[in-house]
């Protein structure tokens, strides 16, 4: 209802900037900065702020120059503090216009802004150990880093009997911690042929440590079905919500009447939880004179992904999960038919179609027997999402690709030595060639909706592109 | 070398939206979207159509059958309520007071403003008790209560009722109010008046198996003043030219998309009754299988999938763009005075008197001529001694056949006197909705403050009876 609208913004920062840097016999390296920052998007009391940062670092296999094996050695600590401020107008609350109806029409808006609004300011404390052997043959950098943010600028989903559904406030207090690896190795190496191995691995744990006074969920986003995704205080960013089957044990209960699972009656159960356990890829390179050949496997372990996609193609009969041979050998798609029409505790014919859920029946007394009641499959909604809880749409979003693979030609110095070039090399690369493992069926676990925060969501996706491209490199 | 700390911060001033705003212009915005809430049947945010049984689905049929979370239909009900209307009049009623008495306007004129935006938040706040329970009322829309505790529905209601009378108190009938900014009576004092009290009479019927004793005091109060005549019908009138439509004509037509018709529990009763209205309400189709042509009202299939040329459609004159939204009419104020003296309150008149006088109304606002309802009110079926069953029945049957496209006061009504006899389709996911399930982003927005209310009702579930339903 709004009318089409213009938007108009601008934001500018002063800074103050100052750094120094001392060396100390080539073994012990400071740096030191400290900025200070004048923001246009704050209040007027909140609005000069300083950070400090700084670096250590301490290149220990200088002390030991005669050790061969030990080509590089470098042990560095930084903190760091850094300020950030907020976006265009997040300060004072204004009208939205809306299309007239005979008469000016005006409504207020949906967001609540704070007039009190601080600057963010993030702690990070990093430290690594870099070292290389045998000149350069084998090698590592181990880097860990734990970072806190407090006072984060965040509209803040509210519940909207407020009258608002979100409200920009400073919240309380975010902690990442996380380790990344990185391992090289040059197992052969001579006058033509190297080959170069190169494999990183990251692993990250997120937390919100503290929202508002009172507050202690922060909803990244709700979707369709009733699935929310949040980050709750004591908890990762990004655990998915939504409704769940309903158990005796570990065992899934089924109404004996029609053969359905029992979904749970709120949507605030968790089922899944979008951060991976780790992220790793290994980078092969091999070099034979003026070739280089070169492929990188990318992977993801772990995280979840909810898929609206099967969510609605399973009740619509897409996929192939809804048409195949049952239990009984017959194709599910066709009618249920009894063993005696007229007594249907005789059991089912042996040309029924339809299919059972596995799970137990729970009978009013608490007798537990296992499920035998046969669902048909020939209409709408038999699977999917009209008698499933959200978690049965929850896929496991681990995935290995092949990401990229490169084949390199320079010509040789002698023959561009007469030219004024002084280097030419042509590239062929191919970028997401082959998805080798998913869990996630008929979509890229990489292609949710999701972008920046909000992860963990799969909808309409579109098949992920594999791209092809030549480069040409000319040095003069 | 460096800017002023003045002109830094003024870099962050939105020249686009206005930060003042007439008062007068957050009301219309906010009638608009009650307006919109209350009429759509787009399927994400409005179900009472279908849940009243007045119109089945064709293709999709999910929403028929009471599936409420796929879509967070209970959640855009009360989102739409809270955010886009009630916040709207309260931000009216703030902006209205301050400004106070405007040059040329007498002095009763600010008075009324404020009573009718507070006639309209009763109205509001009305709605969702009747369809959730207990809801944030007190501790609502303020913006520093981010987890405001749900009250009880009853203490709300007669709170509601309170409020209502005061606002009535205070208008000033000779005095003018808001002019063209209110769209439902042009600021229309005396018909403010009688529409107030038109709700006055609702709300205290709605309470009469509660509190009977405030019902009773109640309903005589307002039965003197409501709405008689269909001039006097609290309706809100839309424009030819989008985004200003009637949200009918928006779903059923411009979208391009044939999602309802009309459904056989609502077609069979009105052709069994031969009731005038059905050519006003929706199309006749050829059932015939042979060459000569055989013209009959048909309804789909309630539940069930329907082939949508199969059967009637809305009739075309609801399907206008300008298609006005009804609030309360006449019709629906003389049944409720059926209702009342039946119950033995003051109204006046008998009940049949009311009933004959309801059914007349509603015949003639859609289109049909004063005869039509004579030689109706004749059919066995019609006359009051004669139809069928209890005066529940009688007068239950033939205000849902009024209350067409109304499906929300239908559902109310339907709670209320138990008739028409609805069953929920063979498919649906859980019994007929006796209310709706608290929003899915509630539990974890302000989850305590929900699983409370939900104990303190008997149970977030839509078959928990609230407060004013005892039968």
């Amino acid at each position: 209802m709004p009318l089409t609208k213009e938007l108009a913004s601008r934001v500018g920062v002063d800074g103050l900037y100052a750094s120094a840097s001392f060396g100390f016999k080539n073994l012990l390296y400071l740096d030191g900065t400290v900025r200070r920052d004048h923001s246009s998007t704050l209040p007027k009391k909140n609005s000069v702020y300083y950070y400090p940062s700084v670096a250590a670092s301490f290149l220990f296999s200088n002390l030991a120059p005669q050790a061969k094996w030990l080509s590089f050695g470098k042990l560095r600590l930084n903190y760091a503090y850094v300020g950030n401020s907020a976006a265009f107008d997040q300060l004072v609350d204004n009208y939205i216009v809306n299309s007239p109806f005979n008469n000016l029409s005006t409504s207020v808006p949906t967001i609540k802004k704070d007039p009190d609004l601080k600057p963010e300011n993030t702690k990070s404390l990093e430290g690594g150990l870099e070292m290389y052997f045998f000149g350069r043959r084998v090698g590592f950098d181990l880097a860990l880093y734990k970072t806190n943010t407090i006072n984060q600028i965040l509209p803040l989903p509210v519940s909207s009997s407020t009258g608002y559904f979100t409200k920009i406030i400073n919240a309380g207090e975010i902690q990442n911690k996380g380790i990344e690896l990185a391992l090289h190795a040059t197992p052969c190496k001579n006058k033509n042929f190297r080959w170069d191995i190169d494999v990183n691995w990251a692993k990250n744990w997120n937390k919100v440590i503290s929202l508002l006074e009172g507050v202690n969920n922060l909803q990244l986003g709700s979707f369709q079905g009733g699935v929310t995704v949040n980050a709750m205080v004591g908890q990762p960013y990004g655990v998915i919500y939504g409704t769940d089957y309903v158990y005796n044990g570990d065992r899934r209960v089924i109404d004996a009447a029609n053969g359905r699972y029992k979904i749970s009656s709120t949507s605030d159960h968790v089922i899944g939880n979008v951060n991976p356990d780790w992220n790793g890829g290994i980078q092969n390179t091999l070099t034979y004179r003026n070739w280089a050949f070169g492929f990188l496997i990318d992977m993801q372990k772990g995280g979840d992904i909810f898929s609206l996609d099967m969510y609605y193609g399973l009740a619509t009969g897409l996929y192939a999960e809804t048409s195949y041979l049952n239990d009984l050998g017959n194709p599910v798609r066709d009618v249920i038919t009894w063993a005696d029409a007229l007594d249907h505790s005789k059991g089912y014919a042996s040309n029924s179609g339809g299919f059972i859920n596995e799970g137990v029946n729970v009978a009013a007394d608490g007798t537990i027997k296992e499920n035998t009641t046969r669902i048909a499959a020939n209409n709408y909604g038999a699977f999917g999402y009209v008698r499933l809880p959200n978690r049965a749409f929850v896929y496991d979003a681990t995935y290995v690709k092949l990401r990229q693979i490169s084949l390199s030609y320079s010509i040789p110095s002698s023959v561009l030595k007469k030219t004024f070039i002084t280097g030419v090399t042509l590239t062929a690369v191919a970028s997401n060639v082959w998805i080798i493992f998913k869990n996630l069926p008929y979509a890229d676990p990489e292609s949710g909706l999701g972008a920046g925060n909000l992860q963990g969501y799969s909808i309409g996706s579109l098949p992920s592109t594999r791209d092809f491209s030549l480069n040409l490199k000319l040095t003069f | 070398m460096f800017m002023s700390c003045g002109k830094l911060e003024k870099l962050n001033q939105n020249i686009k939206d206005p930060t003042v705003v007439p008062g007068e212009s957050l009301f219309t915005g906010a009638q608009k979207y009650l307006a919109d809430q209350m009429v759509t049947p787009n399927v994400n945010r409005n179900i009472f159509e279908l849940i009243s049984q007045y119109w089945t689905e064709t293709t999709y049929t999910d929403e028929v059958n009471y599936d409420i979370i796929t879509r967070p239909i209970p959640g855009n009900h009360w989102n739409s309520l809270y955010v886009n209307v009630l916040k709207g009049f309260d931000e009216s009623a703030k902006v209205i007071s301050a400004a106070g008495t405007l040059p040329g306007d007498g002095p009763s004129v600010v008075t009324n403003k404020l009573a009718i935006i507070e006639v309209m938040n009763v109205y509001t706040y009305s709605v969702l008790v009747e369809t959730f329970g207990n809801i944030p009322y007190t501790e609502a829309l303020v913006a520093s209560v981010l987890l405001p505790k749900y009250d009880d529905g009853l203490t709300i209601y007669k709170d509601l009722i309170s409020s209502l009378n005061a606002a009535i108190g205070k208008m000033d009938q000779t005095a003018g109010s808001f002019g063209g900014t209110d769209i439902m009576y042009g600021g229309d004092v005396p018909k403010w008046y009688k529409f107030a009290n038109s709700m006055k009479l609702r709300m205290g019927m709605v309470l009469s198996d509660v509190d009977n004793a405030l019902a009773s005091t109640t309903v005589g109060e307002a039965a003197p003043n409501v709405i008689l005549s269909n001039a006097d019908n609290a309706s809100f009138k839309y424009l030819a030219a989008q985004p200003n439509t009637n949200p009918i004509y928006d779903n059923l037509i411009a979208s391009g998309r044939n999602d309802f018709v009309p459904a056989n529990t609502f077609v069979d009763l009105m052709n069994d009754r031969n009731d005038p209205r059905r050519p006003l309400y929706y199309t006749e189709i050829d059932t015939s299988t042979t060459g000569t042509p055989k013209m009959a009202y048909v309804g789909g299939i309630y539940g069930a999938s329907n082939n949508f040329l199969g059967f009637s459609h809305v009739s075309a004159q609801i399907l206008t763009p300008t298609f006005e939204m009804l609030f309360f009419d006449a019709a629906e104020a003389e049944f409720l005075l059926a209702e009342g003296a039946e119950r033995g309150f003051s109204v006046g008149g008998t009940a049949e008197e009311h009933y004959n006088n309801a059914i007349r109304a509603s015949i003639v606002y859609w289109g049909g001529v004063d005869a039509d309802a004579t030689t109706y009110l004749a059919e066995p079926k019609v006359a009051y001694t004669t139809a069928t069953g209890t005066w529940q029945q009688k007068i239950g049957e033939q205000k849902w056949i009024a209350l067409y496209l109304r499906g929300f006061d239908a559902w109310t009504s339907y709670r209320m006197l138990d008739y028409p006899i609805l069953v929920a389709p063979p498919d649906a996911k859980s019994v007929l909705p006796l209310r709706l399930t608290y929003p899915t982003s509630e539990q974890t927005l302000n989850g305590v403050n929900r699983a409370a209310a939900a104990a303190a009702i008997g149970g977030d579930d839509v078959g928990t009876k609230l407060f004013f339903d005892k039968h």
